[in-house]
């Protein structure tokens, strides 16, 4: 009887050949409306404005349907590099038929990680994402050089974070997304720079007020394309 | 029959007490409390210590090999530096503070003057990459032990298999600096019913009781906690301690509450190293601008012999952390 019902509940899946869902999150950054190609050779270039860095740490990533969670990645922090393009491809394995409408993540090392103890893989320090100086990842690197920048070889730098009350810099990201194999969230860095006077504010480096306000800007960048 | 039932219940049950009271870390006597770090979580491992010893002592951890934590943490100073005021790094560069003593650090829940890390495990990331100290990086570490037969060696008999991350380093390193446990001052054994203090000593105890021990807590000698125990800042430092890391106005000036044992070895004292003898410490409370205790001369010397109670020689010459052979 009991297996009978088991069966029911798989026929779905084997009836379309599968045990697992699977949905790609690609991440698509974008700089004056296109792909965004980072700038390796240093250095403002005729008066464009150039991204050189784009690194942030998600972590407890959530599939939603309506506000429950259906779907929520444990212990899991990853690592996303614009200069890795494989970091910009989350793969996930889902339960046969999910139902969802929304994601929903983590900009950041969740507060709980980050006070705990060293940790190995995308959290191992060597990946230039701890701050040596004191404790706390960097949730959210963004370097690079714009012609409105008053600082030393007109660069900005925006290493965004720390954990503890009340700088707190992680932020959770809520995005509405219908169920397919994969979809595409665009982190338009455009939305950053318009609501950015880089000739005022163009330097963080450690947790504060202006971090906080980084911080939330920061969050905007991101929406289903 | 029965009796011998109960026998083995009792001999069970005893045997349940021990693994419950001895975890596997560190040992230490009835009057300390249960240490900040979990043990449990991360049990010691004798392999790791030892790595963590050898790295602890290798200048292969800096930029030019020149410098290792010991240079500014010698096992003779109780893990201080003796005689700087400020600590001495890569290249003759001079640091902006004096270099604390390592000692209970498995009971310490923040590290350096202002708390800026909070982890025994990732602190280390702080003097390796400083261009005043070691001038390095984890990421060069790694590299540099992976080109390294013997680390190759120690790494995996302490991790079972060869490679070298940043997480393992840092592992091995926190382990070892967790076994720096000083216990035995006479202090100890007064505690404990072995020893007992002079008369002298007997009144410093009770004077420090009153003047100092909501700070400087027992048996630890310190909360833990940040305090502002009256020094003026120094401009050519401008050092505001906590506020540097928290950037709230009201943690100006504030800093950690050190532990006071081992005093005699430790000198100079304070952030900046402003004080050579334990009689300018004393002076200093006595007439700071702010709330001067009013101690005087005699029971200042009362309070430095009882101080010196607080001296754990056989913590400072301990073979078992002393440099690797
Ligand atoms: C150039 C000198 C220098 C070197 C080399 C050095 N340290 Fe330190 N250490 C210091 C100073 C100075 C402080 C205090 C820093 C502060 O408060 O900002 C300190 C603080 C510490 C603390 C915090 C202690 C406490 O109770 O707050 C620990 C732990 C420590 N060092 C371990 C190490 C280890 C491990 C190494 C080697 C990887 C090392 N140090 C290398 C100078 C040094
Ligand atoms: C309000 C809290 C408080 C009280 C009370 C207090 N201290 Fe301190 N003490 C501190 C703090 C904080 C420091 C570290 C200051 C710094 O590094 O600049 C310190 C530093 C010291 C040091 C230097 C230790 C080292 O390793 O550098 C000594 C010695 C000392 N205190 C002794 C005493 C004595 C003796 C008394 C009582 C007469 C006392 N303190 C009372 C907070 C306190």
């Amino acid at each position: 009887m009991y297996r009978g019902l088991l069966w029911l509940c798989f026929l779905p899946s084997l009836l379309f050949g599968q045990r697992t869902d699977s949905l790609r999150i690609d991440f698509r950054p974008l700089l004056n409306g296109v792909a965004l190609e980072l700038e390796e050779e240093g250095g403002a270039s005729a008066g464009a404005r150039e991204v050189e860095v784009l690194r942030f740490y998600l972590s407890e990533l959530q599939l939603l349907e309506g506000e429950e969670v259906v779907f929520a990645e444990e212990d899991h922090h990853h690592l996303i590099d614009a200069a890795q393009v494989a970091s910009l491809q989350l793969p996930l394995t889902l339960p046969p038929g999910l139902r969802y409408d929304g994601l929903r993540f983590t900009l950041g090392v969740d507060s709980l990680t980050a006070a705990s103890g060293v940790f190995g893989g995308d959290l191992d320090p060597t990946n230039g994402m701890y701050w040596t100086w004191r404790s706390g990842y960097i949730n959210f690197k963004l370097e690079g050089t714009s012609p409105d920048c008053p600082a030393r070889k007109q660069r900005f730098q925006f290493h965004v974070g720390g954990f503890q009350a009340p700088f707190n810099s992680e932020r959770r990201v809520t995005l509405a997304i219908k169920p397919a194999r994969s979809i595409s969230i665009i982190i338009d860095l455009d939305s950053f720079f318009a609501a950015t006077d880089l000739s005022q504010q163009y330097q963080v480096m450690s947790p504060g007020e202006l971090s906080m306000k980084v911080a939330d800007r920061l969050t905007r960048m991101f929406r289903v394309e | 029959m029965r009796q011998g039932v109960i026998l083995l219940v009792v001999v069970m049950m005893s045997g349940l007490a021990f693994t419950l009271s001895s975890p596997p870390g560190i040992a230490y006597p009835d009057h300390f409390p249960t240490t900040a770090y979990d043990f449990r979580a991360h049990p010691l491992d004798s392999a790791k210590v030892q790595l963590g010893r050898r790295l602890f002592y290798d200048e292969i951890l800096s930029a030019d090999g020149t410098i290792s934590c010991a240079s500014c943490h010698s096992p003779y100073n109780a893990f201080a530096h003796t005689d700087h005021d400020l600590s001495h790094g890569i290249n003759d560069q001079i640091g902006t503070r004096n270099a604390p003593a390592l000692f209970n650090l498995a009971w310490s829940t923040s590290f350096h003057h202002d708390g800026a890390h909070h982890s025994i495990e990732l602190q280390p990331l702080a003097p390796i990459s400083h261009p005043a100290e070691m001038g390095s990086s984890i990421g060069d570490i790694v590299r540099r032990l992976s080109e390294h037969a013997q680390y190759r060696q120690a790494f995996s008999e302490s991790f079972g298999d060869s490679l070298v991350t940043g997480e393992r380093v840092l592992k091995a390193l926190a382990q070892f600096q967790l076994t720096l446990v000083s216990a035995g001052a006479k202090y100890d054994r007064v505690q404990a019913g072995k020893d007992t203090f002079s008369v002298q000593e007997q009144k410093g105890y009770q004077l420090f009781q009153t003047y100092c021990n909501d700070c400087h807590f027992e048996p630890l000698f310190t909360t833990g906690g940040f305090a502002r125990n009256g020094l003026r800042v120094d401009t050519t430092l401008n050092d505001f301690g906590r506020m540097m890391i928290t950037a709230l106005p009201e943690d100006s000036l504030l800093f950690k509450i050190p532990s006071l044992r081992n005093l005699s070895y430790t000198h100079p004292y304070m952030h900046d190293g402003r004080f050579r003898k334990l009689r300018q410490v004393l002076k200093h409370y006595a007439s700071r601008d702010v709330r001067p205790m009013p101690i005087s001369a005699n029971e200042q010397s009362d309070i430095v012999a009882f101080l010196l109670t607080l001296d754990d020689r056989d913590f400072v010459f301990n073979r078992n952390h002393g440099f690797p052979h």
